[in-house]
């Protein structure tokens, strides 16, 4: 019997809830500090398992990526100049020198006089694309959008095919090899039904991650990226927050300095299935021209003996 | 602390961490604020979103630079040749707030003839005695000249030569942009942007702030990089107003708190000084009348800094606080008549400060020890010499969450071979964690916050406060028939602390332990009480010389002024002006911003509107705005006091230091401070270069303690060119026990590493990743190599200098375990506070591993093995059964067969 | 670093099962395919010349089938859920196309096995329908597989598009070469030649199909494998399995060149699906398998700082 309602259960699911206004996270990656707090936060809400002490040697990052046993992991770049070939003098007695006119100093000029090379840092998470390619490849149905356009993976149902980790142009989900089923960030589908703020958003100090409804968001980064290009950091741009030619908009974007690649994020990405169409009309036409072709072998084979 | 006190007359942060976000301009100096800080970071971000610049000085480049506008990378140890640098840029471009200054500083007071500064005497100042390596008792050379009507001699126009303007122009004359540049290895151009953005967003309508932490005390300098600071901010006239001010991070959580109901042996609560046992202080009487120093926590009797007591300023109130603190301890027992239990008190004889008491361990002449939340076998500086001390000991009780370094040294520790030969009995109590019990914590901004009970600790954990109370409660049984006179301070302590019944936790249930004492009855204690009724005390003003209230600390009372008002466990965020005075208590009196009077100009009106704090209200005749004025509320801006005056009455209407005797920031410390009235550069204990502004090369007070295992290099020494600097990193905490047993922390930062740059990397041969050895004379450690260019080599002194960099959090026990940094650090100690040289030595580095050495194991904690759990998951009924299709964000849908492809618009 | 260095996407968790899964899959199916074909065009020409060959076929095709539904339930996660594919029928999904598509044609391989294995005679509409119905069938399981695939994230993958069309062809020669081979043991005249003749034609295709898919996923190849590998297995795949053959039959009539030649093909078309699932598996310079591979020599393995004079990379 209990063998039996295993069987049927799967089949039988409720009503969805009713769909409320879409959430998601905006990520302002000049806001972070690195601290990882929302990765501890992440590890300690799910109970996560650790992944591991490795030393990997990649600056401050021994996270290295995200997987099904963690959900948040901090990139950190560093990009910085190789000594600054700037020769010295020493002084000749210690006197004081004729002083130096401070009007030759401009406060722009001041702040953005040396190149002292910058240290990028961003904490990934799963995109929660508006039409995410892990959704659309799920054969089981486990990963759905939940009633605040999130994509969560039902990990009642699903049974570790793999396909969506294959689909992730993102690289965020994988199988675990402790319970055989994909996992990744849930946007804390289980505390925003309790109407709190998902555990990252709220760790975080410095109000990097954040989190609210997609409208609101949008509006807010669009801004702070006008202001950080008024005060001349014109490398700042968002990543993912409108959808391009190839791919569907983010419900989790971010707000970058640098290429998307630089952080380990796609430059162009490409919404697997868009091929879909093209690539069965294809495969249809290989499939009827080896059975004509091998018809015609056989048949005129036939008639010809 | 020290540099704090004698610059302004209180050793703690200035302001709140909240007001970094009214700041024009962040200098964040010696302190790694984004890692060791990350929450009060968000305050330090908030005004560079407004636009204030961050500005960030350090040896290391750290994730704090990262954030910063603009980095300047300098010398380890190099700090007050550029604070110096700063100082006289300010003057010689004339950048200082000149109102401010000639107001609100001693600047125009004269200093006595017989003093002489280090300009003139090649880096020391007057009065130094070669022969016990001390400056002699003050006053002395450094003193104030006094005329013969008894009034200190100032000259308002600033020019006599012996002012103390002048004087500070003087001394500082030498620390030209030039000179930085050479001392410190950073260019001309980045010296000169730091000093020109911090002039730029000072003066009237601005204000700067200055961040430091242990990047500038852990130096035998440290006191006088703080003083520096001091100097720069008053000449700037950053102190007392919204966004400016010097935040000393103290970090952990209650490490303000521990200073202010002291676990130092110099002190009692509320910076009251020990007692010596000197002919002068047998009595109470005698304490009261020649005890005090203006700011007394930093003296030792080694040093006897000892001057007459205040006759004006706010500690002229001494003998309030100090009865008023014995009738705390001793209750009905202290009566006017026994000189209210003055004599139960332990007089000092010697410095018995931590370092001092290890070295006396190490020497065997310590029986046992009472370790509590310390980690020193791997956290203090030369582990390695306190773990030899630690093996002195007879016994050892360790109260802890895990067994770390200090409690397992006797099998875990590497260098041990046969756990037999150890004697020490140690006794490990496990402890509870914060959530786990009742308190409070006083931060870095003096604000003390509850935190509640929510569950009970693991089977025998129990808090600290239990087993203090238990404790007392044993001896005080023990010791309950004796007639020895003594056993009486033990019989005749207050202990009534039970609590009525077990506490009642959040969620219904009571609490299983039965018998924790009630920490807000010590709390109220400690906020103070009229002893005849046992009423609550509203604060220290209320304070008696008589008998007639008790307080356990007068700085905190204020905190508890009702029953059922615990202003500690107040959480309420709203913004008054530009303060949060309803969240927690900060001391004095919830002073949010200190010395707050210097917002306002000496007529009483804010010196801009943009940065008004606290300003005099004529109608009311008080002062009033959005803090508790750091002054006598009702006392006019232009009071002067008669003469004779004595107490707060001898202060005029516009003197903001209230806890100076002049009313004034130092700018000069006559006294407070043992090694000079003004900062002077030298050079670290260990460094390899000489020198370049005075011929004394190293603090002449400072203390090294000789010692096979606390060798030495000398200065310059070429067998350890490379400087070293240890730093934190987010990921961990100290040396490990709160975090090394965490497989979540663990995996963030899993081995102990050395940053070091490309170029040092590439002539020591050292790979990226690979392994490396630091040597110094205290010894060896290998670690991984992390080779970046956030390092870079410096030119210093006209040649090329690496630094290298260590993290301090590792250890022999716990997840993950990896060198002791701390084996590498001397035990040199500054005068004023006994701190140790930890971020500015040297050492050699070469690639590969140490030979012929047992290295430690993991052990993994009980509960968390990594990577065997499985993830657990949501039950059914928590599964949403959302929609298939997304919702319509975007403009792009599913591409769907047999169905037409929408245009992806 | 001054750039993440290692492969954005992650590799499947999908080796040696999947391998197999895709190999069983296409001999499956085209084993059917052929038999069923063979079994038509008896019909139409009236000939029982194919007869052995479409006994075989249908005998081996639903075994086959089965072998290739369990290796697909063992490389599953948690095999024992291996039925929640049916929950849902999504076309937009290959797999689940796939799925649903091997059910049915599962049901009709052991419809094709039943009538084998107890009545021949009988039915001669539900055979035809069986055999039709059973064609198109196993066309659409030969081919989503390669769709699925293509329409992934992973590098090479995705840049192929004519992947689904190429393992269509390349079970349709499979399928012919395992019919061949038994033919040529029963020495059943005129399949045997017939037989010949089709895996020919089908190889041609095959090789043209796998040239261009190859071409299409070079960027991804020339990344992962080194020269050698790739010259390794590209003549392993199409010269041991398809130049060979062809030249095989070409070259000779007789039955232990067809076996061989059959033989040659099927394990051809096996290291191809091999190579296949390994591609975003494999990096020349980290071999490790699952999860991100690090990244180029230039960099060094384990991500050292490159120097770099002036400003670091700005995003153009």
């Amino acid at each position: 019997m209990i063998a039996l309602a295993k069987l049927i259960y799967p089949f039988r699911r409720p009503a969805p809830p009713a769909a409320k206004p879409p959430m998601g996270f905006f990520t302002d990656s000049t806001l972070c500090i690195g601290c990882k707090a929302c990765e501890v936060a992440c590890k300690q809400w799910n109970q996560l398992p650790s992944d591991g002490f490795e030393f990997s040697g990649d600056s401050y990052d021994n996270t290295k990526t995200l997987s099904a046993t963690t959900w948040r992991h901090v990139v950190f770049v560093e990009q910085f100049p190789a000594g600054d070939g700037i020769a010295r003098k020493p002084p000749v007695v210690p006197v004081p020198e004729t002083p130096i006119d401070p009007e030759t100093f401009s406060l722009d000029a001041l702040l953005s006089g040396s190149d002292q090379g910058r240290w990028l840092m961003m904490s990934d998470v799963c995109k929660h694309c508006s039409a995410a390619p892990c959704e659309a490849a799920c054969p089981t149905g486990a990963l759905v959008f939940n009633e605040f356009s999130n994509v969560y993976i039902q990990n009642d149902i699903c049974n570790g095919c793999g396909y969506c980790v294959a689909a992730c142009p993102f690289g965020v989900i994988t199988r675990s090899p402790h319970d055989g089923h994909a996992h990744k960030c849930t946007l804390c589908y289980d505390r925003q039904r309790d109407e709190l703020i998902p555990a990252c958003a709220k760790a975080c100090p410095t109000e990097s991650i954040q989190f609210g409804p997609m409208e609101e968001l949008r509006v807010r980064a669009a801004k702070r990226v006008d202001e950080l290009h008024r005060r001349g950091i014109a490398d700042a741009y968002l990543y993912g927050d409108q959808p391009s030619a190839t791919y569907s908009a983010l419900g989790a974007f971010s707000l970058l300095l640098d290429k998307p690649s630089v952080y380990g994020l796609p430059d162009e990405p490409a919404m697997p299935q868009r091929n879909l169409g093209g690539d069965y009309a294809i495969a249809a036409l290989g499939a009827l021209a080896w059975i004509i072709a091998a018809t015609v072998a056989l048949a005129g084979n036939a008639i010809l003996w | 602390m020290p540099g704090l006190g004698a610059s302004f007359g209180r050793g703690a942060a200035t302001s709140f961490q909240g007001d970094l976000a009214n700041s024009d301009c962040i200098l964040i100096m010696g302190s790694n604020m984004a890692e060791a800080h990350p929450v009060g970071f968000r305050w330090a971000l908030k005004a560079r979103e407004r636009g204030a610049p961050l500005i960030h000085v350090d040896p290391h480049f750290s994730r704090t630079s990262a954030m910063a506008d603009l980095y300047v990378a300098i010398r380890a140890g190099s700090d007050i040749a550029f604070l110096g640098g700063l100082i006289n840029y300010i003057i010689a471009h004339d950048r200082w707030f000149k109102d401010y200054v000639l107001h609100y500083t001693n600047a125009s007071t004269i200093i006595t003839e017989e003093y002489a500064g280090a300009e003139q005497l090649d880096g020391l100042f007057a009065g130094f005695d070669s022969s016990s390596s001390r400056y002699e008792a003050a006053p002395g050379a450094w003193g104030y000249s006094v005329e013969g009507s008894g009034q200190v001699a100032t000259d308002p126009t600033l020019e006599h030569p012996r002012c103390v303007f002048q004087i500070v122009k003087r001394h500082f004359e030498r620390y030209t942009p030039e000179m930085v540049a050479w001392v410190c290895g950073c260019t001309l151009g980045e010296f000169l942007r730091v000093a020109e953005l911090l002039s730029r967003n000072s003066g009237r309508e601005r204000t700067g702030a200055i961040v430091y932490a242990l990047g500038w005390t852990q130096h035998s300098t440290g006191v006088q990089m703080i003083r520096a600071a001091g100097i720069i901010q008053l000449l700037l006239g950053n102190m007392g107003r919204p966004g400016g001010g010097i935040m000393a991070m103290r970090g952990h959580c209650s490490i303000q708190g521990s200073t202010d109901i002291p676990t130092l042996y110099d002190l009692l609560p509320g910076y009251i000084p020990q007692p010596l046992a000197v002919p002068a202080h047998a009595s109470l009487t005698g304490y009261l009348e020649h005890g005090h120093d203006y700011n007394s926590a930093y003296h030792s009797s080694a040093a006897g800094f000892w001057r007459e007591a205040p006759t004006a300023g706010y500690w002229a109130n001494l003998p309030k606080f100090m009865i008023s603190l014995l009738k705390a301890w001793y209750g009905e027992a202290a009566t006017a008549d026994n000189d209210y239990c003055y004599g139960y008190l332990p007089k000092l004889d010697g410095d018995y400060s931590q370092l001092a008491t290890v070295i006396r361990m190490y020497e065997g002449t310590v029986k046992g020890l009472f370790l509590i939340g310390q980690n020193p076998a791997a956290g203090a500086p030369n582990a390695e010499l306190n773990r030899a001390a630690l093996r002195n000991l007879d016994w050892m009780v360790v109260r802890d969450w895990f067994e770390h370094e200090s409690a397992n040294f006797w099998y875990a520790d590497p260098r041990v071979t046969d756990p037999r030969q150890i004697k020490t009995e140690i006794f490990f109590l496990p402890a509870a964690a914060m959530a786990e019990k009742d308190g409070t914590l006083t931060n870095t901004e003096r604000l003390l916050q509850w935190h509640d009970k929510a569950v009970d600790p693991p089977g025998d954990c129990r808090s600290d406060a239990w087993f203090m109370y238990h404790l007392g409660l044993r001896l005080k049984r023990l010791y309950q028939d004796s007639t020895l006179e003594r056993d009486a301070p033990i019989r005749d302590l207050t202990w009534d602390y039970a609590a009525e019944g077990p506490a009642i936790l959040p969620d219904g249930n009571a609490s299983r332990i039965v018998d924790e004492p009630d920490i807000e009855r010590v709390l109220q204690e400690i906020n103070g009480r009229r002893t005849v009724d046992r009423e609550l005390l509203k604060g220290f003003a209320e304070l008696k010389d008589d008998g007639s209230t008790a307080c356990g600390c007068w700085i905190y009372s204020g905190v508890f002024p009702a029953d059922r008002d615990n202003r500690a466990r107040s959480r309420n965020p709203a913004l008054r002006g530009s303060t949060y005075p309803e969240w927690g208590f900060a001391w004095p009196n919830n002073r949010r911003v200190m010395y707050n009077r210097a917002s306002a100009d000496p007529d009483g009106r804010p010196w801009s509107e943009r940065k008004r704090l606290v300003w005099w209200d004529d109608a009311e005749a008080k002062w009033t705005g959005f803090d508790v004025p750091d002054f006598d509320v009702g006392k006019p801006p232009g009071y002067r006091p008669a003469p004779g005056a004595r107490g707060m009455d001898a202060l005029a209407g516009d003197a903001p230091f209230i806890m100076h005797p002049d009313g004034r920031g130092w700018l000069f410390a006559p006294n407070g401070v043992k090694d000079g009235p003004l900062p002077a550069h030298y050079e670290p204990r260990e460094s390899p270069f000489a020198n370049a502004l005075y011929k004394t090369q190293t603090n002449p007070t400072l203390r090294e303690f000789p010692s096979p295992l606390n060798q030495l290099a000398i200065p310059r020494d070429p067998d350890f060119p490379i400087i070293a600097t240890t730093y934190r990193l987010t990921e961990h905490y100290l040396s490990g026990p709160m975090s090394r047993f965490n497989s979540w922390l663990n995996e963030l930062q899993p081995e102990m590493f050395v940053e070091l740059s490309p170029e040092l990397a590439g002539q020591r041969g050292i790979e990226h990743g690979g392994w490396m050895v630091v040597t110094t004379p205290r010894g060896e450690i290998e670690a991984r190599a992390m080779v970046t260019h956030r390092v870079k080599p410096l030119t210093v002194a006209g040649q090329t200098t690496h630094q290298i960099g260590l993290p301090i959090h590792w250890g022999y026990a716990g997840e993950t375990v990896g060198a002791i940094a701390n084996d590498l650090i001397p035990i040199i100690l500054d005068p004023n506070v006994s701190m140790h040289e930890a971020k500015a030595f040297t050492c050699e580095v070469r690639a590969g591993k140490l030979n012929n050495i047992r290295r430690a194991k993991p052990i993994y904690a009980a509960t968390r093995a990594h990577g065997d759990e499985p993830i657990p998951d949501t039950p059914s009924y928590a599964q949403p059964e959302g929609r298939q299709q997304p919702g319509q964000i975007g403009r792009f849908r599913l591409v769907r067969l047999f169905r037409r492809r929408s245009k992806v618009t | 670093m001054t750039t993440v260095t290692h492969t954005v996407t992650k590799a499947p968790p999908w080796h040696g099962w999947v391998t197999a899964d895709l190999s069983l899959n296409s001999l499956s199916t085209g084993v059917f395919a052929v038999a069923a074909l063979c079994d038509l065009i008896g019909d139409l020409i009236g000939s029982a010349a194919y007869r052995p060959v479409v006994r075989i076929g249908y005998l081996a095709a639903f075994p086959l089938v089965l072998c290739d539904l369990a290796c697909l339930v063992l490389d599953l996660g948690d095999p024992l859920r291996f039925f929640h594919m049916l929950r849902v029928f999504k076309p937009g999904s290959p797999m689940s196309v796939g799925v649903w598509s091997t059910s049915v044609f599962s049901g009709f391989a052991f419809m094709a096995w039943s009538l084998e294995i107890f009545d021949r005679s009988g039915f001669p509409a539900a055979r035809v329908t069986i055999a039709v119905a059973g064609i198109v069938a196993a066309l659409i399981t030969a081919g989503y597989k390669g769709v699925l695939l293509s329409t992934t994230a992973q590098p090479g993958w995705k840049d192929s598009r004519w992947l689904g069309a190429e393992l269509s062809i390349s079970s349709g020669a499979s399928g012919t070469a395992f019919l061949l081979a038994f033919a040529a043991i029963l020495d059943a005249q005129p399949a045997m030649a017939d037989l010949r003749a089709v895996l020919a034609t089908v190889l041609i295709l095959d090789l043209a199909a796998a040239s261009v898919v190859a071409y299409e996923m070079r960027r991804a190849i020339l990344a992962r494998f080194t020269r050698a590998e790739i010259a390794g297995w590209y003549a392993a795949m199409l010269g041991g399995g398809g130049l060979a053959p062809l030249i095989l039959i070409a070259a000779s009539a007789a039955a232990p060149a067809s076996i061989a030649a059959a033989v040659l093909t099927i394990l051809g078309a096996i290291a191809m699906r091999h190579h296949l699932v390994m591609i975003p598996h494999r990096d020349v310079h980290d071999r490790r398998d699952a999860g991100p591979t690090s990244d180029r020599a230039e960099a060094g393995a384990t991500g050292i700082q490159r120097s770099e004079v002036g400003p670091a990379s700005r995003r153009s």
